[in-house]
This record gives C-alpha cells, structure tokens and sequence, in this order.
C-alpha cells in the first residue's frame, strides 16, 4: 500500500496520533500548504532547513545560518528589516536594523533601572567597555577599560574623568567638563601640570579670542613667531611678552608712547625695579636709576666725642640732599675745619654749597659760614667771613669743644 | 612670634676717579620671616688724609666689615692713593 486517502486523520483514542516512529523521515513535498483554522502548539520542532514564516515575517536562512525578520534573505546573524537603506553590511555586522527611516533599539525599564550595552573581550568575563542609561540618574555613562570615563547628566553637562560638572571650582577635584548648567562653559582641572592646551599652527594671530554678548573684546596670542600677547580688541590696550621685555601692544602691533600705565584714580601701589626709569626720554640722561633715603653720621675724625650726631640724606640719581648736626662735647684730635662722613663721595668736578641753619660755640667769631663738599671726596668743609668782604675764606677754625653746627647739603655724586 | 633685628651690608659701592667706597648698612627686622622694615645708613670711605706735612695719611678700617676691608685693600692701590694726595694737595691751594 503506497498511498492512503484519507479526508481526516483522528486519534482512535484518547488525544494523540503518532506519525511514525523515530528515525523514519515523513516527507511533505514542495507547495504543501498547512491550513490554520486556529492556534496550534508544538511542544518542540527542529527544522533541519530553512524556515519562512508569512514569506519574510520571519526566516532562518540555514544555508548562511541567519535570521531575518522583515526580510527573506537576512544579511547578518540577525537581520532586523523595515525597508530597504540601500546599505552595505560591514563584515562585523552581526545584528542589522535596517529601514529607509528611522531606525533604533529601545531598551525599556524601571524608572530607577539601568540599560547597558557591554563590550567585553575574550580575557575577562566582566565587560571592560560599556553603555548605559541609568535612569535613577539620570544620566548616560560611558565605560571604558573597566570604569566610567565619561558622564553625560540630565543638565547636558558632559564630565570626563569627574562626575562633578564643576572640577577644581570651589574643590580639587580632577578632570574637564563641558558645562552646560546656565549655557555653556568648559572647566579643567588637573594635578600637578597645566590644565588646558591651545594651539595655532602656521600663522601669527588669535589662538583664544574673549567675546562679550557676541562681541569680540580679546584675545591671548602669538606674534612675530613666538610673541604671546594679551589684548583687548582693536581700541584696547595690550601688552607683549617679548625675549627680555613686556612691551605695549594694541590691535595687533607694538605702540610707542601710546599707552598708559596705570591711570588717574587707578594707580599701581608699589613698582619694584632693579634698574631705573626714563623719564621723558629715553637716553641716559633720561634715566632715573636710583631712589634712597637713610642717616649718616657726620665726623670730625681722630677720638672726637659729641653731644649731638645725627644726619639724614635723600638720593635722588645722581643728586644727594645730606642734613645733619654735630655738637662737639670734646674735640680731642678730630678736625677743627672738616665734617667727614658723607654718604656718598661727591663728584670730582662741581662743588657744591649748602646752608648753615644754627651754629652756636664756634672756634672763630664769624659773621657768615657756609658749608660746601670737598670735589671728590666725602668731607664738609666751611668758607666763612669775620667781617664784612668781597670774598670768603677757609681759614678761620670752626670747631671747638661746645661747637654745634646744624647744616644742609645739595650735591652730586661720582 | 619672633621678632629680630639685624643689620646687614646692603651694598658696596666704588665710585669716582679716587677710589671711594660707599658702605651702605641695612637694617632689617624681621617676624616670622618677614621683612618688617628695612632702615638704611651710610658712610663713605677715601683712602687717605692729609696730616700736616701734607703726608697721605691711611684711613683706619679695623672698624669696618670685613667685607669692606677687603674692597678697600682691593681697590686703594698706591697709585690710586698717589692721585688722591695730589688731588687734597691741589684742593689746598683753592
């Protein structure tokens, strides 16, 4: 018997009817069609071909070992089909979601849960990379090598190496985020070496430029190769950072004589130079190259004792204001012409007169006495009249036990 | 706090055409490491006086520094001292 018609095939009792026993191979030819009039169950079917379901709903390609879904002839391990992209399918490619739209792959969950995709390797069981949207957050963390490395937060702050979208603000916190907390900022932090990097190549120009609601106002950058300047815009002083000098600068170029330091009601406090300033020119005879003030103490020299001995002196360049009193207790060997001491050696070629204010206790009896620096040397000696003359002499002694002499002196010195 | 008070040579200074050394001495108190103040005194030193027979008579230094000693000794060689006492002679005369 090689064929049985039959219009019905029932179990003869209860549930069950058996086609076959195991081993045996029943063949259903091409173009049979199994009718549905409603829900069939198989406890368990392998299918040794392929599988088509509804022509491209759903097929196995056992050939190529894929799986379509939407597409009859999948183009990946599992080919996930809308419409057709017109793409390419990269050798990686082991799952494909393919439309001529919008496409995407939703992961759905709790309100506190957490979607990841993974990236592992084949040396370590836990994933070393990832993705994940934790919606606790919420915020979207990107794993690499192990750890978070970068953080996405609900303000749109992105924070790599931190999840404070303020490092080094306020704390010491270490890495860099793009702030996006009441528009836009970038903030750095790092430890121990400089925090941020701007480079131009090829030419001079603005490497940072500074904006005010749109509006250029500066910018830090390089001139003549290797020149860093700070400069306002192009109204707006600035300054360059030269080899050996700090010069002004102001719309992209050097200013002479343009430039004011500091301004009225705006002053620097102190200045501290280690050479001197020109004032009003710029040759030697323009340079103001030194300032001091301090004591001396004027002399008379050998084993002189004294009552009073005080001197102050302002230096100004070259010009020097000496004032001082000496009162002699007890001459002894010092001089009786001559205060020494001065704080600085006058200069060899002008001599120069000062002003005895009080003298009292004089070795002569003179009617005027004026002091005056001996060129080249650091002494005071005195021209002084007995008596009316047309002209002064040094001769008369001045100092005696008792003498006080309260003078001023305007010099140069060498 | 500790407050100290020192004095230093500020600077040594050789200036003209005779030699003469500028000693400035510093003054300096200090809190805690910190300059307070810093007062300034000075002399000047020539290398020589005339005595009475016009004789270049050394200017005595075992007063001074060691430091300026040295500059002194250094700078005050004997032609220098030769002009200076020629110069004093010469201012003598004015």
């Amino acid at each position: 018997m090689s064929e049985v018609k039959v219009n019905k095939l029932s179990p003869r009792s209860g549930t069950t009817v058996t086609l076959g026993d195991s081993g045996d191979t029943i063949s259903i030819p091409s173009g049979v069609t199994f009718s549905n009039a409603g829900t069939n169950t198989f406890a368990s079917a392998t299918i040794t071909g392929d599988l088509t379901v509804d022509t491209n709903t759903l097929k196995v390609d056992s050939t190529n070992n894929r799986v379509g879904i939407g597409t009859s002839s999948p183009d990946a391990i599992l080919h996930i089909y809308d419409a057709g992209a017109s793409t390419s399918t990269h050798s990686y490619t082991k799952l494909h979601i393919e439309n001529d739209d919008h496409s995407a792959l939703q992961f759905s969950g709790s309100t506190n849960g957490e979607q990841w995709i993974w990236f592992s390797d084949d040396t370590t069981a836990t994933p070393v990379g990832g993705i994940t949207y934790y919606h606790g957050g919420p915020y979207m963390g990107f794993r690499v090598e192990g750890s978070e490395r970068m953080r996405i937060d609900s303000p749109g702050n992105v924070m790599v190496g931190t999840t404070d979208s303020l490092p080094g603000v306020g704390n010491t916190t270490l890495g860099v985020s793009l702030r996006n907390n009441n528009g836009g900022s970038i903030v750095a932090s790092r430890g121990g070496d400089r925090a941020g990097y701007f480079n131009r190549n090829t030419s001079d120009g603005d490497i940072v430029q500074f904006r005010k609601d749109g509006t250029a106002i500066g910018s830090i950058g390089v001139t003549s190769t290797d020149n860093v300047f700070l400069s306002g815009n192009s109204t707006h002083a600035g300054i360059m950072a030269g080899t050996s000098a700090i010069s002004p600068f102001k719309n992209g170029v050097l200013v002479d004589n343009g430039i004011d330091f500091g301004s009225n009601g705006f002053r620097w406090k102190d200045i501290y130079l280690g050479g001197g300033a020109f004032l009003g020119g710029t040759g030697t005879a323009n340079k103001l190259d030194d300032y001091e003030e301090g004591t001396w103490t004027p002399n008379v020299g050998g084993n002189a004792t004294y009552t009073v001995q005080t001197g102050n002196y302002i230096k100004i360049g070259k010009l020097v204001y000496v004032t001082g009193i000496i009162q002699i207790n007890n001459l002894g060997t010092g001089s009786n012409t001559t205060i020494v001491g001065l704080p600085f050696s006058g200069d060899s070629s002008n001599p120069y007169n000062g002003s005895v204010g009080y003298f009292s206790s004089l070795a002569s009896s003179i009617v005027n006495i004026t002091p005056y620096n001996q060129l080249g040397n650091t002494n005071i000696n005195f021209r002084t009249l007995t008596s009316a003359s047309n002209s002064s002499g040094t001769s008369n002694t001045i100092f005696q036990n008792g003498t006080r002499v309260d003078f001023s002196l305007t010099y140069t010195t060498a | 706090m500790a407050i100290t008070k020192e004095t230093q040579i500020g600077k040594i200074e050789v200036v003209g055409k005779y030699k003469s050394v500028q000693v400035r001495t510093d003054t300096v108190v200090i809190e805690d490491g910190e300059e307070l103040s810093r007062k300034y005194h000075r002399h000047a030193l020539n290398c020589g006086t005339l005595d009475a027979d016009n004789n270049l008579v050394d200017t005595v230094l075992t007063d001074e520094h060691a430091d300026v000693q040295a500059v002194c000794n250094a700078v005050w060689t004997q032609s220098i001292k030769d002009a200076y006492r020629t110069f004093l002679m010469a201012q003598q005369d004015n």
